[in-house]
């Protein structure tokens, strides 16, 4: 066994947890250390679904042009922002706008609020965490194919984020919110809110603009350096800070997919997913041939709880047994709990399940479209790849179900369970590819 | 003071060497290539788009294709005058040795 039943225990806490005792206990050095790795806890995820969305944007653009990508991204953008929309028409615009901008904040690029008139709030994101960050890595001049333009010349993270801007503007039925890239300075936007109703009443204290724009890990280590240990409140359950965003762009990928596999059927949507997805996760792998168990296992950890999972762990003879109940992407879609309370749930509005069983659905049918990935890449594991992710796809049969995933030891021998070799259609698991091996 | 001068003309020439250097790799450099700095140091922070000093020089080369030119073209033409002062004073210490 890798750790005693203590010390997993203790092994499975989140981050923020650790971060508020060892504030309690006045140890601001360990204290300081846990916030930088809590800055960056959500980064790996936030990274996997930028790309995912703009690869699985990118190949609906390649194989079916520009009119199917425009107007399938409008259908998502419409259906995303209703709930902003909804606010705004209730007269709940600061809320509105505070929400799109903490979908930013969170993406660990720099947003600053420029000054507010009667007429309009302002924010320069300098550069921006997604399509700027896209941009100024050059992912469409290094992979022009992946990461294709539009006919415009527009890049596609950008072109999404207008459409986002268009529906927005065409629900409220007024230019709330308009986005200006900065002249000479790639990356960087201009945004303003238009006060449809303010009556020259200034929305924001500068207080509340610095909270609204500055990560909770920033603002604590600024309060320390200022020798403010009051700081429990931004510690405390840090890692959902960033689930709005996590849960927009979770939406983003199952709306598209659930837009592709009526449009396109069940064979594009397995070509989608495998050219998408299952090449994204090669990264996992080869973090799991490079690191130790303890690593591993660790790592694994800290992005459940950033991936808004509640999970219980036990180790066995060979593997680790995580039960995700649920587990924070495909188990809260299935629950409802996605985005704002009641506004996402399979069969209402975009979102759709798979009627027919394949490889991508474990085998059974009605399936949640967006749990088709795990399926994929069980496969994939399967055939050569190393074990840290093997999902059992008969545990999530009703939406009130916990989730079951297994995280293989390094050494364990390589004895796939029956079941999990027939949810794929395969009658063997492969021997592990040079490659992979530790 | 002739050896002290000699050392320190080959000190300047050497110094002008690598301005020369990094001010034309600076100038030829690719954008994708600029690009992949700017994703290697934002990954070495985490993710974070930092106000770092590297972070802040590579935004700014990669945001601003001017301003890239403009470091370049300084870099070239400090290294040139460095190279040029070394060279003197090299060869002054040498004469009046």
């Amino acid at each position: 066994m890798v750790f005693t039943p203590e010390e997993l225990r203790r092994e499975c806490r989140p981050l923020s947890e650790l971060a508020v005792e060892a504030l309690d206990a006045g140890r601001l050095d360990e204290l300081r250390h846990i916030l930088g790795r809590m800055s960056a806890g959500h980064f790996e995820l936030f990274w996997g679904y930028l790309h995912w969305v703009v690869r699985l944007a990118g190949k609906v653009l390649r194989d079916f042009g520009e009119p199917f990508f425009e107007e399938t991204s409008s259908k998502i953008a419409a259906s995303l922002m209703s709930p902003y929309a909804r606010w705004i028409l209730e007269g709940r615009d600061k809320d509105a706008v505070s929400a799109i901008v903490l979908l930013w904040v969170s993406q660990k690029g720099r947003v600053r609020a420029l000054e507010e008139t009667a007429n309009e709030v302002g924010f320069l994101l300098h550069p921006c965490g997604s399509g700027g960050r896209l941009l100024l890595e050059a992912w469409h001049e290094n992979a022009p194919t992946t990461y294709p333009r539009t006919r415009g010349g527009s890049p596609l993270f950008c072109r999404l984020c207008e459409h986002l801007r268009h529906a927005l503007n065409q629900a409220v039925g007024s230019p709330f919110w308009s986005v200006e890239p900065v002249a000479g300075r790639s990356g960087f936007c201009r945004w303003r809110f238009r006060k449809r109703d303010a009556r020259g009443r200034p929305w924001y204290a500068a207080e509340e603009l610095d909270r609204l724009t500055s990560p909770r890990c920033r603002l604590a280590l600024r309060l320390l350096d200022q020798g403010n240990p009051r700081i429990h409140d931004l510690l405390r359950d840090q890692h959902h800070e960033w689930r709005p965003l996590h849960d927009f762009l979770c939406l983003w990928v199952t709306s598209l997919l659930s837009l592709i596999y009526p449009a396109k059927g069940s064979a594009y949507l397995s070509d989608l997913v495998w050219d998408t997805y299952v090449t994204l996760f090669e990264s996992a792998y080869v973090l799991h041939a490079l690191l130790d168990d303890r690593t591993v296992f660790r790592n694994l950890v800290r992005n459940w709880h950033y991936h808004q999972a509640r999970f219980s762990v036990q180790e066995e003879e060979g593997r680790f047994v995580f039960t995700l109940d649920p587990c924070g992407s495909g188990g809260r879609l299935c629950r409802g709990e996605m985005g704002p309370p009641g506004s996402f749930r399979y069969g209402q509005g975009l979102l759709r399940e798979i009627t027919e069983p394949s490889d991508l659905t474990f085998g059974r049918a009605p399936f949640p479209v967006y749990c088709t990935h795990c399926a994929a890449t069980n496969r994939d594991q399967l055939l050569g790849k190393p074990w840290p992710f093997l999902v059992d796809g008969d545990a999530l049969l009703r939406p009130d179900s916990a989730c079951r995933q297994v995280l293989y030891k390094k050494t364990a021998a390589r004895r796939a369970p029956p079941e999990l070799l027939r949810q794929v259609g395969l009658d063997a698991a492969m021997p592990l590819r040079k490659e992979y091996l530790p | 003071m002739t050896t002290l001068l000699l050392w320190l003309g080959t000190l300047l020439m050497f110094a002008g060497f690598f301005g020369i250097l990094f001010g034309a790799l600076l100038l030829r450099i690719k954008p994708q290539d600029l690009g992949r700095m700017y994703l290697s140091t934002t990954m070495l922070g985490g993710g974070e788009m930092s106000e770092g000093f590297l972070n802040r020089v590579l935004l700014e080369w990669r945001a601003n294709d001017n301003s890239r030119r403009r470091s370049a073209l300084r870099l070239l033409g400090a290294g040139v005058a460095l190279s040029l002062a070394g060279a003197a004073i090299a060869r002054a210490a040498g004469c009046s040795a």
